[in-house]
């Protein structure tokens, strides 16, 4: 530790040692850490992240944990239509239930629908769409003949008939809202396989002897997926609003109403009760915001090479 | 296995006439490659030189069965693995090919390797299963081979986070870790500066020897291919133009197209003379005749 300053020929010295070196060493991008989870660390070093996953947490427990300290969602049990208060915090409906109860309960259908209607969906456009775009030709015109099929596919005719076919409940909505809404995930995949498949990493994988498929599954779907990231997102705040339509025409089991349900009924009430459009409506509009947002910001963050480049 | 007989019977390469027909649009085609033969024997380097459009990627391209797959796509003529014709095999056989013989180094190390996947885990996918030692070490190795330092740090980097020079040796380590018996480097340096690329060709140089990989190396430079290599293919417009021993090549030069892309070399080493360039004139008569001219060492073939 000398304060003297090194003199010129010491500097060239060690230049040249360090010159002699071997020629490569790892130069840190960052100093320290673990870089294994360098990805999802500069996602969740965003205090938006927690913001989004906050409110979704706080959702998803709301409507799962909370009916559990809610009064009963089905009892008669107060007068109607009681504006919200301190006893009753969203009041009551026309019918007299405790509106909380009601809301809470209206989140398990809702959330289940958007959430499953969205990994199936993007489940079926990386599988669809991967093949189509990859594989190109024959293969690519079937796949996308019966994309356009499905997409063309009115969902609320579908649902009205299949309700009527197969009775009203979840599985049947969430089926019908997922055959409908794959292709617009499938055409992205699409869209992305057939630039990936011209870029220079597949040529490579090809070079080192990899079977197509397995080039599918670790080259062109991995990169792929920033925007598939977003499109599903958005799947989920589509599906639960297409469910909620679908509630409002009466489709879906009238005991565990969701939120477009409740939205539903309370339309007869805007003006004697205008809690009851407003606490389900801004259920799902907080939602489908925080999922988005969520899905956007994933999306910067999980392109590893984004923002990142030197 | 019979790597003797097959050595004395049959040189691992032996590509006789190829020719490749590219299209260029709805109805054109183009003659990318044209009659080119060549030899590559067990642990042989051999130089592919031209300029930009002589057909020597396509060449190279060809010999690892990488052209794109599309029915306008015409290969002709012969391409033998161990005397094993290849030229209208089917895909699974050029994939046999390419998983256990033909390494590939590309030119741009950074859109070659996928950029959402560690770098340890590229390598690794390259290794064949088959070998019963732990795939992590080999990993290590093969890192350690193309002339990476601290590997177990490089193993867990993504691509964007490496420099050019490192980049380019993954690619390296990636077609090296199948243990191949050809390595065909295109342009392998060509996107690095000088300092570097002189660094990345001596541990390819070195990579090559331990290993004892043939090594096909395709430039437009001839000071890169002239250090490296035991023999060299001197393409012009899709044909080979000139072959020989490199030494032989470089210092009498026979076809008037490799005299010209010597005098643009040596040029540049001499301050006083001016830069050469071909002249158009003389491009012409290329086109029309010169390329015709081949000037093939026989004692080569």
């Amino acid at each position: 530790m000398s304060d003297a300053a090194p003199s010129p020929a010491e500097v060239l010295a060690a230049a040249e040692r360090a010159l002699a070196a071997p020629p490569t060493g790892v130069a840190p991008t960052r100093p320290g850490g673990r870089r294994r989870t360098s990805l999802w660390r500069a996602f969740f070093r965003k205090p938006s992240t927690y913001i989004y996953l906050g409110i979704l947490a706080l959702m998803v427990l709301a409507s799962f944990v909370g009916p559990a300290f809610a009064g009963d969602p089905v009892a008669t049990a107060y007068q109607k239509l009681l504006p919200p208060s301190g006893e009753l915090l969203l009041g009551t409906d026309h019918l007299g239930r405790d509106y909380l109860a009601r809301v809470l309960q209206g989140g398990q259908v809702s959330l289940l629908v958007g959430v499953s209607v969205a990994v199936l969906c993007m489940t079926l456009g990386l599988v669809i769409g991967g093949l189509a775009g990859f594989f190109g030709g024959f293969a690519d015109i079937v796949l996308v003949r019966v994309a356009e099929f499905f997409q063309v596919l009115p969902a609320l005719v579908l649902a009205l008939v299949s309700a009527a076919l197969f009775g009203a409940n979840e599985v049947v909505i969430i089926v019908i809202l997922s055959i409908t809404m794959w292709p617009a995930v499938a055409r992205i995949v699409r869209a992305e396989s057939m630039r990936i498949e011209q870029l220079g990493y597949v040529e490579s994988a090809r070079a080192a002897g990899f079977r197509a498929l397995r080039i599918l599954w670790s080259d062109v779907l991995p990169n792929a997926m920033p925007p598939v990231i977003v499109a599903t997102t958005m799947t989920v705040g589509r599906a639960i609003l297409v469910e909620s339509a679908l509630s409002y025409l009466g489709v879906g089991d009238s005991n565990r109403p969701s939120w477009g349900a409740l939205l539903n009924s309370a339309q007869g009430y805007l003006t004697t009760g205008w809690w009851l459009a407003l606490f389900p409506g801004l259920c799902i509009f907080v939602v489908v915001l925080a999922v988005n947002m969520l899905g956007d910001s994933l999306n910067d963050s999980l392109n590893p090479s984004i923002g990142k480049v030197k | 296995m019979t790597t003797d007989r097959a050595d004395e019977q049959a040189p691992l390469l032996r590509v006789e006439d190829l020719a490749v027909r590219l299209p260029t649009g709805r109805r054109e085609m183009v003659d990318a490659v044209r009659a080119v033969s060549l030899t590559v024997r067990r642990g042989e380097r051999v130089g592919i030189v031209g300029e930009s459009g002589s057909g020597k990627s396509v060449t190279g391209r060809a010999i690892a069965g990488l052209l794109p797959e599309n029915p306008r796509v015409r290969v002709t003529g012969s391409i033998r693995f161990d005397g094993v014709e290849h030229v209208g095999a089917p895909a699974r056989a050029w994939q046999q090919v390419r998983a256990h013989r033909v390494g590939m180094i590309f030119q741009d190390p950074l859109t070659f390797l996928n950029p959402t996947m560690r770098v340890g885990r590229q390598v690794r996918e390259a290794i064949p299963r088959r070998r019963g030692e732990p795939v992590e070490q080999e990993v290590l190795r093969c890192l350690a081979l193309a002339g990476l330092t601290n590997v177990e740090e490089v193993v867990l980097r993504f691509p964007h986070e490496l420099s050019g020079g490192m980049r380019q040796r993954v690619l390296v380590a990636i077609a090296i870790a199948k243990r191949p018996e050809l390595i065909i480097a295109d342009e392998p340096t060509t996107a690095l500066d000088a300092t570097v690329q002189q660094r990345v060709l001596q541990t390819l140089d070195e990579t090559v020897t331990t290993l004892d990989t043939a090594l096909v190396l395709i430039s437009h430079d001839l000071a890169v291919v002239a250090g490296m290599t035991d023999r060299l293919y001197v393409m012009w417009g899709g044909r080979v133009v000139e072959a020989g021993p490199t030494a032989e090549v470089m210092s009498h030069p026979k076809h008037p197209y490799t005299q010209a892309l010597l005098r643009s070399v040596l040029s540049l080493v001499d301050e006083e003379v001016e830069l050469y360039s071909i002249p158009p004139a003389f491009r012409d008569w290329l086109r029309d005749e010169g390329a015709a001219v081949s000037f093939i060492d026989e004692a080569v073939r």
